[in-house]
């Protein structure tokens, strides 16, 4: 089928459709110079080939890469493809390329280059499913809970276990505004389900417990090791938009105010702290 | 006295305390109906200090009837009190843990009335959060100096972690500091801890149904900086308490002046955090590198090099045993080399598995080459002149960033710690990696 001029290949952007274009190109003998989403693709003089999505070629290529090439080098491909970036799916295709002419030793190959780029990948998208770990806030509708958030990459499917399990008897959704996706749970059931806008209904209620927890976070840091540095390192200021706790820093542009210095003065700003809150 | 109110003095007072993880349980969701232990524990904010807040960090209550010296909640302290109560406390956390604020809760107290009835209010706020709301998230309590055995025993099979305090490095230190305490009472909640553990590890496998106890190991802390001990002191205790009780972390906590004393340093004292930041390192050469506190630090020297990280200065008298050949070292030389850390050395064990490694593949694989291109060769090949001594070696690894005239601990250390402060430090400063 290949007549040798420049090739690319445009596909439906779902892990199957890229599957199937993984399989079309093995059949071709080919590989393209590009592949793109079929909605992002510029005009183009080149040749395009459209692959179909097709669930049996790409249970077959899945099969043959566990198969053939094992649990690594499958584990590497199924996570580098929640990169959200230019370019994921060349590199991608070029790996699992060059793993069905080396081998399985492929997967351990991390310093070479080609098998780097997909190495990278991985680890862009394992932090940031981390960091959505950790900086996820839900806030109470109601009784169930709700979240929104914007990751770099296509996370969800990698914290659904972990919010699953924390509270598996609640019902929550969480909202990936990025990517048109969210995880939607209750006791019974769980999915990830595309939602292309989300109307969050404005509750009051909450502000009870996030005003709890603002007040915790002022007076749980210690004024004499203020570390603004250390805490953006660990706390990268995109994910501030979730957080109650640094809302007001985040509004007002200014750190906050510290009780300073000895234990008078730290109990007599207490106590100031205090009447405020009770107004 | 309204949550906000109580929340605000009972975080306040329990600030203090250093520590936070919430990581080595791994209990399941099945467990309970809600909440499960990550075996990696999570940090879900940094506070504006830059530590992590992983657990719900407060105190009981703050009204002691103690009076130790270089406390915030000592008796003669003219400071707001607060008690919570144990459903108070423990429906603060279950909310607080369904927001995906907190990991769980790290629960301590000032001695109210006596140290049984302290405990006692305790336990009944944990067996509510773990029977009541069927709560399998992490729980870190602290056991109360002078309470019964009995007590103890019974939060630790509440909690993940218990922690028993030894507060200061030395019997000294403690009498003078800490009049209602003694050596003792502090260290014998740790020695139950440690027997209670080992019974249960052997029960565990004779019985499926045994209760855990302790699941997550025990810690402690101590305040460096208020009482003279030096850092060979410090260490040398640490060693000793990682083998004798089989603690899984030792907290250092720099001592910040809060009230004018005799016996403590000067209110304008600033505290070490260099020294602070410095002993971890070393506590993680001990947890982790598996080297000897005798090997980080001699009795001749007895602080830890201010400006030289301690497996720096470890390589550095150490020159005869580099450079190291990346290809052929093993895992644990891999990790003595200045700049290569865990994450570093498992990559490279696992990149040379199918391949021979270069620069540029170091390079690829994160490992950062300032410091550590002194002391490897990739393929017999070195990437710089590497000092032929010890001092030229100290001199090439700080002129970088060196400061001018700093030679005294104690003196100007925050001024000096920020501008010294790399990436890869800050990255370290939580974990202590390097
Ligand atoms: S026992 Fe001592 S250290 Fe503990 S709260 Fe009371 S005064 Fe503070």
């Amino acid at each position: 089928m290949s007549d040798g001029g420049i090739l690319i290949f445009a596909y439906d952007g779902s892990f199957e459709g890229f599957l199937s274009a993984v399989f079309d190109a093995f059949l071709m003998k080919a590989l393209p110079a590009d592949i793109v989403v079929f909605g992002d693709m510029e005009p183009t003089l080149l040749k395009v080939h459209y692959v179909e999505t097709d669930f049996e070629h790409a249970r077959r290529v899945q099969i043959g890469i566990a198969k053939k090439l094992g649990g690594t080098v499958l584990n590497m491909v199924e996570k580098a493809f929640l990169f959200d970036g230019e370019g994921k799916e060349n590199a991608i295709m070029h790996f699992i390329w060059k793993a069905f002419r080396e081998g399985r030793s492929t997967g351990g190959k991390i310093g070479d280059e080609e098998v780097n780029r997909v190495f990278k990948m991985c680890v862009a998208v394992n932090n940031e499913a981390e960091h959505l770990r950790q900086f996820t806030r839900f806030s109470d509708s109601n009784g169930a809970l709700i979240a929104v958030i914007h990751p770099k990459h296509f996370i969800l499917p990698l914290i659904k276990t972990y919010f699953c399990n924390r509270i598996k008897n609640e019902h929550f959704l969480i909202f990936d505004a990025e990517h048109g996706a969210a995880l939607i749970h209750t006791p019974e059931k769980t999915a990830i389900v595309p939602v292309e806008s989300l109307e969050i209904p404005s509750d009051v209620e909450d502000k009870f417990y996030s005003g709890l927890w603002k007040s915790y976070y002022r007076h749980i840091a210690i004024a004499s090791r203020y570390n603004p540095t250390c805490r953006r390192t660990h706390m990268p200021k995109r994910f501030w938009q979730y957080l109650p706790e640094v809302e007001e820093e985040l509004e007002s542009g200014f750190a906050p105010k510290f009780s300073k210095g000895t234990a008078a003065e730290i109990a007599d700003d207490l106590r100031k702290d205090i009447l405020r809150l009770k107004e | 006295m309204d949550m906000y109110e109580k929340l605000a003095i009972l975080a306040e007072a329990a600030k203090y305390d250093a520590s936070c993880s919430s990581s080595g349980s791994g209990r399941t969701s099945s467990e309970g109906r809600i909440g499960a232990a990550l075996p990696a524990g999570c940090c879900h904010s940094f506070s504006a200090d830059g530590r992590c807040i992983s657990l719900l960090k407060v105190l009981m209550s703050n009204a002691c009837v103690y009076d130790c010296k270089y406390c915030i909640s000592r008796r003669s302290n003219d400071f707001p009190r607060a008690t919570f109560t144990p459903r108070e406390l423990a429906e603060l956390t279950i909310e607080f843990y369904r927001r995906n604020y907190i990991e769980g809760l790290f629960l301590s107290s000032a001695v109210v009335g006596t140290p049984d009835w302290t405990m006692e209010h305790m336990i009944e706020a944990l067996r509510i959060l773990r029977e009541e709301y069927g709560f399998a998230g992490y729980i870190h309590a602290k056991a109360i100096p002078g309470a019964d055995p009995i007590l103890t025993y019974r939060l630790g099979l509440l909690a993940d972690r218990v922690s028993a305090n030894i507060e200061l490095p030395s019997e000294k230190s403690l009498v003078s500091l800490a009049p209602d305490k003694t050596k003792h009472s502090v260290l014998e909640p740790m020695g139950l801890i440690k027997t209670g553990i080992m019974e249960n590890r052997e029960d565990l496998v004779k019985y499926r149904h045994t209760p855990k106890f302790v699941p997550a190991g025990q810690s402690t802390q101590m305040i460096v900086g208020a009482s003279p001990e030096t850092d060979y002191h410090i260490l040398h205790l640490t060693e000793g308490l990682y083998k004798k009780y089989g603690l899984k972390r030792v907290y250092y906590s720099a001592y910040i002046p809060l009230q004018e004393d005799a016996l403590l340093p000067a209110l304008d004292t600033r505290p070490p955090l260099l020294r602070e930041h410095r002993l971890y390192q070393a506590d993680w050469l001990l947890r982790f590198y598996g080297f000897e506190a005798s090997e980080i630090i001699d009795p001749q020297k007895p602080m830890l090099h201010p400006e030289v990280d301690p497996k720096c200065s470890w390589a550095v008298s150490h020159l005869d045993e580099f450079p190291v050949e990346v290809n052929e070292a093993d895992y644990e030389m891999l990790l003595r080399v200045p700049g290569i850390g865990v994450t570093g050395a498992k990559r490279i064990v696992r990149a040379r598995r199918s391949q021979r490694l270069d620069f540029d593949m170091l390079k690829r694989l994160g490992i950062v080459l300032k410091r550590a291109k002194y002391f490897i060769t990739c393929n017999g090949k070195t990437l710089q002149k590497i000092p032929e001594t010890p001092e030229m070696m100290i001199y090439t690894l700080l002129s970088p960033n060196r400061m001018g005239g700093f030679t005294d601990y104690g003196m100007e250390q925050l001024s000096l710690f920020e501008p010294m402060l790399t990436g890869e430090d800050v990255r370290e400063c939580l974990t202590g990696e390097f």
